[in-house]
């Protein structure tokens, strides 16, 4: 039997191939396969193409499973950068690849777990909405927690 | 050979024979009396009667057939199931009798057809709808041809039903004349599933539907609507729907009100022929109103139709779905859903509409949603034109916060690089909920609710988190841990469940804000948890109670972190067997499972669903006497692990054994023990029985420093005689050393292992003595039809590997082959010695 292939198109029109068997690793790709034959292109309109390749690479590895723990641990950790990560993530959960998604998590949380706040805010562009006061007034509410 | 089968047929079971009486028609399963003497009375313990008036010329032959089969079956089984065809009047005695038959005794599931009726109106008799023990009932008409207006269920009061489940009913009437509201399931409170196919629910008041439990709701090909279709179903999760009837399409299913919060699916469809389409959107669009609460939406081509008639109208309207995840077409293949009816209904996704929408869309900022669009836009037409431009990359520096660039020249080339990641940059600002959640779910939770102080949109994130990470030494003082736990429990959402908790601590294990920790992760399904003690302060360890009882539990890692010497200290409490009916996952370290008093001591007893056990660094004992030191106390109890399920036990670090060590494991497939304990090295591992049938893989390893070796034998021959069935082994250097030293004994007895196939040593790096790989593989020796030589080649390096497939089935061709492989390593390594001593 031939193996299928399937095409995948990011955000900015770029196409990826990649076989049947190893796209369906992603739920959400598996759903759509197994609804319609999904013989056309399937557009992934959330995610860009650097971060599809990523995703891409990571379906495609030839891991064993007892290795795959691992496997994951270390494409995580080479893509060290947390913007890139909460790509992965994002697009991991769009596409529902739940151990992705978790291991590019866990190394966001790893990598801010000892960051101020501030630092926080900077590295996930989190734009502080409050006013000095409110943010008094937020930090004496939740005074147990520091 | 004949016989024998004719034999096993006629010493059928009872059972088996009434089993498969049920499923033939009770004409044909009367007939089987003549069949021998033994079966004559068969058919009449059968719990399913299966009528059909069809299989009879006239319809008094049936009457006669009913009354004498009826009054023939014998009364004490209960009925569990009738199906009944009939054709003609429903109110024929016969039916009546038939249905009071089954009601007497206790049926639990009716299906009542009429399959052809001569009669004008088919009235249901009164005594159908009222019985005590009915679960599932299926009523109605074949719907070939025949006009549901013309049968009808009695003028009745509300059916009485107090248990049934599941109803279908079927091209009925369930019209009502009277001005008063209509509530025929009322006393059906258990209903869970309704299926409405093809009826007629005329009605001038409200029709009621009021089922507490309703979880399913089918209506297909309506006749009519009521005027007000009341459904009081606060349970419903699936609604399945056509709009309006068939009679008329312009009669619309009107619901009464929108208390419909448990609804998850909606699928809705349409019979629109040649009705002015746009005259149905403002009851659709009240109908979507009231359906708000559904996350997947289905519609059909009818409805598709109709909303994308009348696109600019939508675009005033705010679409009431605000939980909506996914939105698909019945059956699309055909018309393509337009963009403008996808963006009413799920405005903030641009991903295509088939893919599940994990994203709530309260939860997307407005006008973070306008810019990201903006900004989209304005990316598509740079990239149109070719061209960056650069100029609102001003804010590019802020993008690295960690890295600073020390010239500009690198700066510059960052700002060239940048433009790609701008739009990342938007994304990550909106993050969704489920990827803040998952990041926090890897954080200390005093962390965790810090977030909060972020920005608005974080104050209530943490509050939905499933994981909770607490460590005590996160905190000065205890007080305050305390009113951390106090401060956070009460803050986080009730309504949310707690996935996994890690809590660390020091200090005594019963403080009252641990246990507060441990009771609300409990009531909130907890599936995982681990709780670590860090050590100090207290003496004796001793986990509340509280801890040992859980329904929900799959995981549980109960560990001491503190040093040896003060491991027998902790203890868990003087338990009765932990409660976890669930559990699959324990893992125990440097505790003292320690029982005083108790003769049997069967921790585990109620963890009936327990695969993996990890017992490290732990005590086991049972200990009658009160107040002994460990080394001298009698023991005398079992210890019993008493797991149907168990696949893997690992013991490692044993510090104490217990006398005898019951382990009923059936599945037991993966065993790693250290045969004796670390204190005192002759406290020996004795499994009390040889139950484990499943074991493939054993793993042993023995702690051995300055002992005379010898007199370890017997007990590890007698544990040998017990892994017997164990097929792959893995003994360590301790244990080699025992047996090798002793290996004139080792020759006089047979070896117990019968299915190994593969022996290996653990860190081997001195060899295994031939004798001792001989007792364990003897047949390795009686490989037939090779001379001396091949085998002596073979062998050595045999023992080693792991020998995939029985000994014997070794084909001669592979063996010859790898015997020459070996053949030429030798000489290889023969060659590299030369060379090397001719480079020296």
């Amino acid at each position: 039997m031939s193996k299928k292939t399937l095409t995948l198109m990011s955000k900015d029109k770029q196409l990826f191939n990649i076989e049947e068997h190893l796209a369906v690793q992603s739920v959400t790709i598996r759903n759509m396969v197994k609804e319609d034959g999904a013989s056309s292109v399937i557009p992934l309109p959330r995610v860009d193409s650097e971060t599809l390749a990523l995703v891409i690479e990571y379906l495609n590895r030839q891991q064993a499973p007892e290795e795959d723990e691992d496997y994951v641990k270390k494409f995580v950790d080479e893509r060290g950068e947390i913007p890139t990560l909460l790509e992965l993530a994002q697009a991991a959960l769009d596409l529902d690849i739940k151990k992705l998604m978790d291991a590019a998590c866990m190394k966001v949380a790893d990598l801010i777990k000892d960051f101020t706040l501030e630092e926080v805010r900077e590295a996930l562009r989190i734009e502080n909405d409050r006013t000095p006061e409110e943010e008094k007034a937020i930090r004496d509410e939740f005074q147990w927690a520091f | 050979m004949v016989g024998g089968i004719e034999d096993r047929i006629s010493n059928l079971s009872d059972d088996i024979i009434r089993y498969i009486l049920s499923f033939l028609d009770m004409k044909y399963a009367i007939q089987t009396t003549t069949l021998s003497k033994r079966w004559k009375d068969i058919w009449t313990t059968t719990q399913h009667l299966n009528l059909n008036t069809e299989t009879f010329p006239t319809m008094p032959q049936f009457d006669k057939f009913v009354n004498d089969a009826l009054s023939h079956c014998n009364r004490f089984p209960d009925v569990c199931a009738v199906d009944l065809k009939f054709s003609g009047a429903a109110n024929q005695v016969s039916l009546k009798s038939i249905v009071k038959y089954a009601y007497l005794h206790k049926v639990r599931k009716m299906r009542m057809m009429c399959s052809r009726y001569m009669v004008h109106v088919l009235e249901f008799p009164q005594c159908v709808f009222r019985s005590d023990t009915l679960k599932h009932l299926t009523l109605g008409t074949m719907s070939n041809g025949i006009r549901p207006s013309a049968t009808r269920l009695p003028k009745s009061s509300a059916w009485d039903f107090p248990v049934l489940e599941t109803l279908n009913l079927s091209n009925l009437r369930l019209d009502h004349y009277e001005r008063e509201s209509f509530d025929l399931f009322s006393k059906c409170v258990k209903l869970k599933d309704l299926t409405l196919h093809g009826c007629s629910m005329f009605c001038f008041g409200n029709f009621n539907v009021c089922a507490p439990l309703l979880c399913n709701l089918t209506i297909t090909c309506p006749v009519y609507f009521p005027e007000v279709f009341n459904l009081v179903a606060p349970r419903l999760k699936t609604l399945t729907t056509a709009v309006n009837a068939t009679a008329f399409c312009d009669d619309f299913l009107q619901l009464s009100r929108a208390g419909l919060d448990s609804l998850e699916k909606v699928n809705l469809s349409m019979s629109a022929h040649t009705c002015n389409k746009k005259t149905f959107v403002p009851e659709l669009l009240e109908l979507f109103q009231k359906l708000r609460s559904a996350k997947f939406l289905i519609l059909d081509k009818g409805i598709i139709e109709v909303l994308s008639s009348c696109q600019d109208e939508l675009l005033h309207e705010p679409c009431p779905f605000n939980n909506l995840k996914s939105l698909k077409q019945k059956n699309g293949k055909t018309t393509i859903m337009p963009t403008q009816l996808r963006n009413y209904f799920l405005p903030s996704a641009t991903f295509i509409m088939d893919l599940p929408q994990k994203v709530s869309r309260q939860e997307i900022d407005k006008g973070i949603m306008a810019k990201k669009m903006e900004e989209e836009k304005q990316q598509e037409e740079n990239s149109v034109g070719g061209k960056v431009i650069s100029t609102s990359h001003l804010k590019v520096q802020v993008l690295k916060p960690r890295v600073w660039y020390s010239t500009n020249q690198q700066a510059l080339e960052e700002i060239e690089y940048e433009p790609m990641v701008r739009g990342r940059e938007d994304r990550i600002s909106n993050l969704s909920d489920d990827i803040i959640l998952c990041i926090l779910s890897f954080l200390d939770m005093k962390y965790v609710i810090q977030t909060t102080i972020l920005s608005k949109r974080w104050k209530d994130i943490w509050t939905t988190t499933q994981h909770l990470n607490l460590n005590t030494e996160m905190f000065p003082t205890m007080p305050q841990f305390d009113k951390f736990v106090d401060n956070a429990i009460s803050h986080r959402n009730n309504c949310t469940d707690v996935c996994a908790v890690e809590l660390k601590f020091s200090g005594a294990a019963n403080r009252v804000s641990l246990k507060s920790i441990v009771k609300h992760a409990y009531l909130h399904k907890v599936r995982q948890m681990s709780i670590m003690w860090l050590g100090k302060t207290v003496d004796v360890l001793e986990f509340p109670q509280c801890v040992f009882r859980s329904d929900t539990l799959k995981h549980l890692t109960l560990a001491s972190m503190s040093h040896r010497k003060h491991r027998k200290a902790h203890c868990v409490p003087k338990p009765s067997a932990w409660d976890f009916p669930v559990l699959e996952t324990l893992n125990l370290s440097n505790l003292r499972l320690s029982d005083v008093g108790d003769e049997n001591f069967n921790l585990f007893s109620k963890c009936v669903k327990l695969k993996d056990l990890t017992i490290h660094g732990c005590s086991i004992h049972v200990c009658r006497i009160h107040g002994c030191s460990i080394h001298g106390c009698s023991l005398s109890g079992n210890f019993i692990i008493c797991a149907p399920l168990l696949r893997n036990l690992t013991i490692t670090c044993p510090v104490y054994f217990p006398k005898v060590f019951n382990l009923i494991a059936p599945r037991l497939e993966n065993l790693t023990t250290q045969v004796n304990a670390t204190t005192n090295c002759e406290v020996f591992l004795q499994l009390s029985r040889a139950r484990l049938d499943s074991l493939e893989k054993v793993n042993l390893s023995m702690s051995m420093h300055r002992y005379n070796k010898k007199r370890f034998l017997p007990q590890l021959l007698d544990l040998f005689q017990k892994l017997r069935n164990a097929k792959f082994l893995i003994l360590d250097k301790g244990i080699i050393e025992v047996l090798s030293s002793c290996q004139d004994q080792l020759l006089h007895e047979p070896c117990p292992f019968n299915n190994l196939k593969s022996l290996k040593q653990k860190n081997g790096k001195t060899s295994m003595p031939a004798q001792v790989r001989n007792y364990f593989l003897p047949h390795a020796m009686d490989l037939p039809f090779y001379p001396a030589q091949v085998r002596n080649y073979f062998l050595p390096h045999a023992m080693d590997l792991p020998q995939k497939g029985s000994r014997q089935q070794v084909d001669k061709g592979i063996m010859a082959k790898k015997m020459e492989e070996e053949k030429q390593e030798e000489e290889n390594r023969v060659l590299e010695a030369k060379l090397s001593t001719l480079h020296i």
